[in-house]
């Protein structure tokens, strides 16, 4: 079972830790950038004609003759998006067997699937949410959104979220993020934080969807996935390698030196993620199969807090 | 090429399903990925894969049957160019001589690299090849006849032991050479470690003594000191023991012309790596002939090595310590020197070069000094005679005790009265029966009479009767009452047979003369030891009196004549009994006692009874025999049954031939023991228990000494430079005699071992993946 109650225990846990490590600076106690109805003072500017005079400060009119009205900053909801990569590639490939539904395989002797632990983190992040009295919607995509959850605040709808999650399965003939990030922005009700959990093995790259994101003034955060036998292949000889995404099979003959190649392309992938993920100034987190999702969670409330 | 099994190439079909299933692989595994993306940038997309294409790496595939290609072969044991009628018969030399116990770093000796490279040879055999083994150290022996049996091959070198004898590798080619006679199927193998005489391949003349530039050491180096003349005497001992006619190995050796010892048949397999050492290359001591109890010993050491080495040599005899002399020996530069000490007691003189090296063996050189035990002199003289002269001489002689005349001897009889002396002084000696030798001085008239040539018919002085047929008073000593009775007949006042017939055929020992009218010494012996280092011409010997000896009493030699050849000192060497000096000199009244030369006289005097002569009792080299004289043990016994106790106790019977024994080829250093059988049974029966009997039964020389059993001691040493430097020449290994397998092994090993290489190459390359 994927959420049991252990799971909920620890997420209980990750939350009531989230309180203490972020201090009320967690999601919707964040402010807004824009000024309105709120009651906190932000700033004056000076009156114009129609104004409602209810805002205007009398008592520096009085001192010094000048009419300001006063500006309070607007206070919302924060509104948490996670795009949850559905696609096939989240099932680790090798052995590419059974519903779909992850299970036990390409994690590793010790791990989960790469499916199964992105979902953990979803469920993780969107408790905490919702803890915080955010609104939260989940996103399921491949080449295209598959299943979406719709926003919804309140502790109370932990397990709708955590039901929608267990029904989620991998599929889709390919990873398709710019596709899928066009459809959810067509979707969302307004921009909020969006968190990408994904293997990001895009065909065409995942730079276009993340950047139509950061266009669409959402505030991405990614979560990177990926497998040990990913990162280090244990293949020597001749093999047919298939797709798990598109089933395309390419019969190659894997020496020691193409499997160093390999090793270095993967590493110079992961830098480059890395490396736009600073340039762009998203947060970036890293993780494979082998470390527990609240692990993650915990890394990640870490480089927060330090950030 | 032949094959032994033909009917096993069918192994080569095996080559076919590995072709097949080459061409039939042609289901991959399957992987599925999570993405291709990193493995479409490493491989070219234009490759593509087909069937046919199973047989790109025709390389592997190549490899593959390239192994079961040599497998086969292997299986079929080929035979390059040779048929049976064109096997080996090979000759293995193992040279065991002393530098092949030196050890290596890696702590191996080069005898057993020696072994492991015959065995390697004898592994190598092939089917129709016979072979031979021979040792080369000390006498060539032949270990394992020709034969084609391995096993007996490998029996017979585990019979390989280490010796200390100097290597006979000429030898032991000549002896290979007699073993196969045909020299194209012959082939030599000489496994040694390059330690032995060498001048362009071939053997220089051996004579068995030092090598000449022995002989020629510089003298003038700074590190040999100036000696006296005592060290030019031992050195030549040293070399009279090395060029004596009793080195057998010497004499066989000597008539050996150059032994080439290279040759299209032999092959050179140098083991061992060059090491430094230090040995000692010659070491002798000798009795002083002056010096009653004085030595002198010579030692010479030598350092075989690159740089110089620091260390004490100690002279130790038996467990006294002698001398202690530092040394840093310079490479290539011997160090010589003769060291004089005295003992009476002699025993095991040792000489220890301190520093360990390559060879322990050679760092311990032993020789044996004969003790020089005190001799018992009784004098017999006259009530009122003081014989002052005579008595002073010998008091001044060390080893010397007086005793008076009617004192016992301390000794036992007949045993050990040859090792005391009787010195009669103006009186006859009572009898000629004794076996102690006795000097005669100024007799007062005709000697004792010999016995009756007819009865016993042996001479034996101890049938003899006594009498003084000058004096003529009658009186008989106690000795002559049997004898008379044994002859039968009674004697008259005079001392003569009544019936006249006995006195007609026995004759006095010796007759003397009327006194000289001018008794001066014109003539004296050059060559007896007697006179040795004196000059008695003009002495004036006044009451000298002409001597002569008869000739049935035994071989005498004048030693001192006047001018008119009247013998005046007559030295007789009795046979079966001591030996006897005749001086008619009246020491009261002549000038002789006076004189210089009478108490170095005295001394060669009490040498020559006891027959010590001062000559060198030579150590022996390993390898190179020596002839013993053994006359103690025979003196009286001529049966006597000898045996050799070698240093590790074990034991070998001796022939003796002429009161001398052959010690034929002794093979290792240290003690040897000549040793009576009987006695030896005796003691070993002396033994309380069975353990202690089986103990003796193997007793070693130095347990048999401190028995005190009467024995011979002989030292052996190694004392040869050829074994002491161990770094072996240049010597060029031949590198392949013609036909047979490299290094000696036969091809299907080669085979094998180049298919199991194949099949490693082939792994590495392509299972793991080095060629795609």
């Amino acid at each position: 079972m994927l959420f049991d109650s252990e799971f909920l225990q620890r997420l209980e846990y990750l939350s009531l830790l989230s309180k203490r490590v972020f201090k009320g600076q967690l999601l919707a106690q964040r402010r807004t950038m824009t000024t309105g109805g709120g009651i906190e003072f932000a700033d004056h500017r000076e009156y114009i004609s129609g104004d409602d005079l209810r805002y205007m400060d009398w008592k520096v009119y009085a001192r010094h003759g000048d009419l300001l009205l006063k500006r309070f900053q607007e206070e919302e909801d924060l509104h948490v998006y996670i795009l949850l990569d559905a696609s096939s590639s989240m099932l680790g490939g090798d052995r590419l067997t059974g519903d779909g539904r992850g299970g036990r395989r390409g994690g590793g002797s010790d791990g989960v699937a790469k499916f199964d632990l992105a979902r953990q983190i979803t469920a993780a992040l969107a408790y905490i949410a919702l803890a915080d009295l955010d609104r939260v919607s989940i996103c399921a995509y491949d080449d295209r959104v598959r299943a979406t959850l719709p926003l919804m605040r309140g502790k109370n709808n932990v397990l709708s979220i955590l039901r929608f999650l267990e029904a989620l399965s991998c599929g889709g003939a390919k990873t398709d993020l710019k596709n899928s990030v066009g459809e959810f922005i067509g979707r969302a009700p307004r921009p909020g934080l969006a968190l990408l959990i994904s293997d990001l093995f895009d065909q065409d790259g995942f730079r276009d969807g993340i950047d139509r994101l950061r266009y669409a003034r959402f505030e991405p955060h990614v979560v990177q996935l990926h497998t040990p036998e990913e990162a280090d292949p244990q293949l020597l000889g001749d093999v047919a390698l298939i797709d798990c995404e598109t089933g395309k099979e390419r019969k190659v003959t894997v020496t020691e030196r193409k499997c160093k190649q390999y090793r270095a392309l993967f590493e110079a992938f992961l830098k480059d993620v890395e490396a736009y993920c600073r340039r762009a100034g998203l947060s970036h987190t890293r993780t494979t199969t082998e470390v527990p999702f609240d692990q993650v969670l915990l890394g990640m409330m870490r480089s927060a807090a330090v950030g | 090429m032949s094959l032994a099994s033909p009917d096993r190439l069918l192994w080569l079909l095996v080559a076919v399903p590995i072709v097949l299933m080459y061409i039939l692989k042609t289901r991959l595994r399957r992987r599925s990925v999570s993405t291709l993306l990193f493995w479409e940038q490493i491989f070219d997309e234009r490759r593509q894969r087909a069937w046919w294409q199973n047989l790109r790496h025709w390389l592997s595939l190549a490899l593959q049957l390239l192994v079961v290609g040599l497998l086969g072969f292997a299986l079929a044991d080929p035979n390059l160019g040779m048929g049976e009628k064109q096997a080996y018969e090979t000759i293995l030399v193992l040279d065991n001589s002393a530098s092949m116990s030196a050890v290596n770093a890696d702590g191996q000796s080069r005898l057993d690299l020696a072994i492991a490279e015959a065995q390697s040879w004898i592994d190598g055999f092939r089917p129709g090849d016979r072979a031979a083994i021979l040792t080369a150290g000390g006498e060539v022996r032949v270990l394992c006849g020709m034969t084609d049996f391995a096993p007996t091959l490998r029996d017979a070198l585990e019979q390989v032991a280490a010796t200390d004898t100097p290597t006979s590798v000429a030898d032991a080619i000549v002896a290979a050479r007699r073993l196969s006679d045909d020299a194209q199927r012959r082939r030599i193998v000489v496994i040694s470690d390059g330690a032995l005489p060498k001048e362009d391949g071939a053997l220089p003349k051996e004579d068995g003594a030092l090598p000449k530039e022995d002989g020629a050491l510089p003298k003038e180096d700074g590190a040999l000191p100036k000696e006296t003349a005592g060290a030019e005497t031992v050195e030549a001992g040293v070399a009279t023991a090395n060029r004596s006619p009793g080195n057998i190995a010497g004499t066989e050796m000597a008539g050996m012309e150059t032994a080439a010892i290279d040759g299209p048949d032999i092959r050179w397999v140098i083991v061992g790596e060059k090491q430094d050492n230090v040995g000692i290359t010659a070491f002798q001591a000798r009795r002083s002939t002056t010096d009653p109890v004085g030595y002198a010993s010579l030692v010479e050491i030598e350092n075989f090595g690159e740089e110089a080495a620091e260390g004490r040599l100690q002279i130790r005899l038996d467990e006294d310590l002698v001398d202690v002399i530092p040394l840093t020996l310079e490479p290539g530069q011997p160090w010589r020197k003769t060291i004089q000490s005295t003992s009476a007691a002699g025993g095991v003189l040792t000489a220890q070069w301190n520093l360990e090296d390559a060879y322990a063996d050679d760092n311990v050189a032993r020789a044996v000094i004969a003790p020089r035990p005190p001799i018992p002199v009784q004098l017999q003289a006259g009530p009122d005679v003081e014989a002052f002269y005579l008595r002073s001489v010998f008091r001044s002689i060390p080893r010397a005790r007086w005793i008076d005349e009617t004192e016992e001897t301390g000794l036992e009889p007949l045993e050990d009265l040859s090792a005391a002396l009787r010195v009669c002084y103006l009186q006859n000696p009572p009898d000629l029966a004794s076996l102690m030798p006795m000097l005669v001085v100024a007799p007062e008239g005709d000697g004792p009479l010999l016995p009756i040539a007819t009865a016993g018919g042996s001479g034996d002085p101890g049938d003899s009767d006594t009498g003084d047929s000058d004096a003529g008073d009658g009186a008989a000593s106690d000795g002559t009452t049997k004898e008379s009775d044994d002859t039968g007949g009674d004697r008259d006042a005079s001392g003569r047979d009544v019936s006249g017939r006995v006195a007609a055929k026995r004759q006095p020992a010796w007759s003397v003369g009327p006194p000289l009218p001018s008794p001066i010494i014109a003539k004296q012996d050059p060559d007896s030891p007697i006179l040795r280092h004196t000059r008695m011409q003009n002495v004036l010997i006044d009451g000298a009196r002409a001597i002569e000896v008869h000739p049935d009493l035994g071989p005498s030699t004048t030693l001192l004549e006047t001018a008119d050849g009247s013998a005046v000192m007559v030295a007789v060497d009795r046979p079966g009994g001591g030996r006897l000096l005749l001086l008619s000199a009246d020491l009261d009244s002549s000038d002789l006692p006076l004189r210089i030369a009478f108490p170095v006289m005295m001394t060669n005097a009490m040498n020559w009874f006891l027959r010590q002569s001062g000559e060198l009792d030579p150590a022996l080299e390993t390898g190179i025999g020596g002839i013993v004289d053994v006359q103690k043990f025979t003196r009286d016994n001529q049966d006597a049954e000898l045996l050799r106790i070698n240093p590790d106790g074990s034991r070998q019977p001796l022939r003796i031939d002429d009161g001398k024994v052959r010690l034929l080829s002794p093979s290792e250093s240290g003690l040897y023991a000549i040793v009576p059988a009987k006695a030896l049974q005796e003691w070993e029966t002396q033994a309380d228990d069975a353990a202690l009997r089986q103990s003796r039964q193997s007793a070693a020389p130095e347990e048999l000494r401190q028995a005190d059993l009467p024995l011979q001691l002989i030292a052996v040493n190694v004392c040869n430079r050829h074994e002491s430097d161990l770094r072996p020449g240049d010597w060029t290994v031949r590198e392949e005699l013609d036909g047979g397998g490299g290094n000696g092994r036969p091809l299907w090993i080669l085979l094998t071992l180049g298919g199991i290489g194949v099949v490693l190459g082939e792994w590495f390359l392509f299972n793991r993946r080095w060629v795609a």
